[in-house]
């Protein structure tokens, strides 16, 4: 009796011990840094001036009121995370369904499909911003035989925000894909043989069985694809930086110009606090509004 | 059931096809990219593109030893050292992240306790958080340090995003080991230090390296904190890539 009443207390101790020291580094990377920005984000705190200065709500008020670029940075981070997420989820589901029908080589398709994904994301950003050149890019050369004529496409605003989707779209199916193949792979055959039995069309099967079944993997692919897409820097900088204008200003990429361009470090702290909120709301409303069960967080 | 052997072959005909035509679309880029860096630049900026070529070393000579014949100036001098300097700042993040993260993992994988939930919630929340709203607290704090330019500010911002990461994927991979092991050790007399070096580590090595493996080309891939945080010394390859394109503008 008395060794198990040790043994329980060490059992009940143990976790404590490991997790706390964690915990507290982990917090304090993540967390305190978020309240600073939090306590900063009522402050003015710009080139001119050496210490923050509280003033309440007013970075707040002038961003709802008076930015127009906050306004236009909101819709066009999210046209360009549902629109990019959504082509994403769509091909990445063809192609997993493809390669599901039981083909050869899958090795060599799947190697050569989940490439693009594994190249630094700069370069992606590069190597696309060569391949949209007016003159000498690859799409254009591409677009001709179709009888297209040459486009600028990163400096017209009316093609900028699609090429950068684009770009994103060529990095990022292959995530959506790996990840639907690897649930289509771990589904039983149980529900398929009893679709078959009773006479299920393809697409019957694919609505009926498929897509429930896989629910909250694509679910869970989703929401970081669409974190991700919300956040995305690196390949709208080096495709872009935000321009032609302001025709691809992100808010991750308007951020960067209020606090590193402008040096208003405290807009750009209440413009992250904004953003935070946004993207967590939405992603609430993802998983709510599916009922997925995206967590064995048990 | 001739008609039926025609329509599958048809079918299957139909697939290989489709899946050839997503990956010429998915490669092509890749081929681009690749075959530029051993083309001439006279052969880079050929229109119409040109397919085949004379292959060249001459750009991955100019990129190493920072001069080569044909290229004259080479963009960057020294990108060697800034390979280096992303080697050592992703190996030290990795190193750190994953020394914290597998005894934590481990706890959240096999041990019932208080406030479990929410640390679960709280790693998948820590993928949310914008990358400015962590920049600037850090960046006023090593501005106040002297630590700006600084290997050690760009590994700890790295943890930022590679231990939450690492902690999660650690306690999937404990998990998958099955715990009758652990059991079996314990029955023969295994303290839990013992079970844990003995048993556990050895057993989840395959998933640490996983994780690692991650975590490297997280940072290795990372832009943003770098291009602010680092300036000559401690700059990395990404930014230099980056660099690359405002100073020759070779677009």
């Amino acid at each position: 009796m008395k060794m198990k009443a040790i043994d329980n207390l060490n059992k009940k101790k143990f976790p404590y011990l490991i997790m706390i020291p964690v915990l507290i580094i982990l917090l304090g990377l993540t967390l305190f840094p978020i309240i600073y920005s939090f306590y900063l984000s009522f402050c003015n705190w710009d080139s001119g001036s050496t210490i923050p200065k509280f003033i309440g709500f007013r970075n707040y008020i002038e961003m709802f009121t008076n930015d127009i670029y906050f306004w236009n940075g909101l819709k066009l981070t999210l046209i360009y995370a549902v629109s990019a997420v959504t082509i994403e989820l769509v091909l990445g589901f063809i192609i997993a369904l493809l390669l599901n029908q039981r083909v050869k080589f899958i090795k060599i398709f799947r190697t050569f499909l989940i490439l693009p994904m594994v190249i630094t994301p700069v370069v992606v950003g590069l190597t696309w911003r060569i391949m949209y050149s007016p003159t000498f890019g690859l799409l254009n050369y591409f677009l001709g035989f179709f009888g297209i004529h040459e486009q600028a496409w990163l400096s017209q605003s009316k093609t900028a925000l699609l090429s950068v989707v684009l770009t994103d779209v060529w990095q990022w199916t292959p995530f959506m894909f790996l990840m639907i193949y690897a649930g289509l792979q771990a589904l039983p055959n149980e529900p398929y043989d009893a679709a078959l039995v009773d006479g299920a069309s393809p697409i019957q099967t694919l609505r009926y069985v498929t897509i429930p079944l896989l629910k909250n993997i694509i679910i869970l692919a989703l929401v970081f694809r669409f974190t991700e897409a919300f956040l995305s820097f690196d390949i709208i900088f080096m495709l872009t930086k935000g321009g032609p204008g302001s025709a691809t200003q992100t808010l991750n990429m308007y951020s960067f110009y209020k606090g590193f361009n402008w040096f208003n470090l405290s807009y750009t702290a209440a413009l992250s606090i904004i953003m935070l909120i946004v993207l967590i709301s939405l992603v609430v409303i993802i998983i709510k509004s599916t009922r997925a069960s995206l967590m064995e967080v048990d | 059931v001739v008609c039926y052997k025609k329509r599958s072959i048809f079918k299957k005909a139909i697939v290989y096809f489709l899946i050839i035509f997503f990956i010429v679309l998915f490669f092509i880029p890749v081929y681009w990219m690749v075959s530029s860096s051993i083309k001439l630049p006279k052969d880079i900026l050929a229109m119409p593109p040109k397919f085949i070529f004379k292959p060249t070393l001459e750009n991955y000579k100019a990129v190493i030893f920072g001069k080569s014949k044909t290229i004259k100036t080479p963009p960057v001098k020294n990108f060697t050292k800034y390979l280096f300097n992303s080697v050592i700042v992703s190996f030290s993040s990795t190193l750190v992240a994953v020394i914290l993260a597998l005894p934590a993992g481990y706890t959240l994988a096999r041990f019932k306790f208080r406030g479990k939930g929410i640390i679960g919630w709280y790693i998948l929340i820590t993928r949310m958080l914008p990358q400015f709203g962590i920049l600037i607290p850090f960046y006023i704090m090593f501005n106040k340090l002297k630590l700006i330019d600084n290997y050690i500010a760009l590994i700890l911002i790295n943890l930022t995003f590679i231990l939450p990461f690492a902690i999660w994927m650690m306690k999937g991979f404990i998990k998958e080991i099955p715990i009758e092991l652990e059991e079996a050790a314990q029955v023969d007399g295994c303290t839990r230090t013992q079970t844990i070096f003995r048993i556990i580590l050895p057993l989840a090595l395959p998933g640490v390296s996983a994780t690692a493996v991650f975590s490297i080309i997280l940072c290795w891939n990372e832009f943003l904190y770098a291009l602010i945080l680092t300036g000559v010394k401690a700059k990395t390859a990404t930014v230099v890539i980056y660099n690359f394109i405002t100073f020759r503008e070779v677009i």
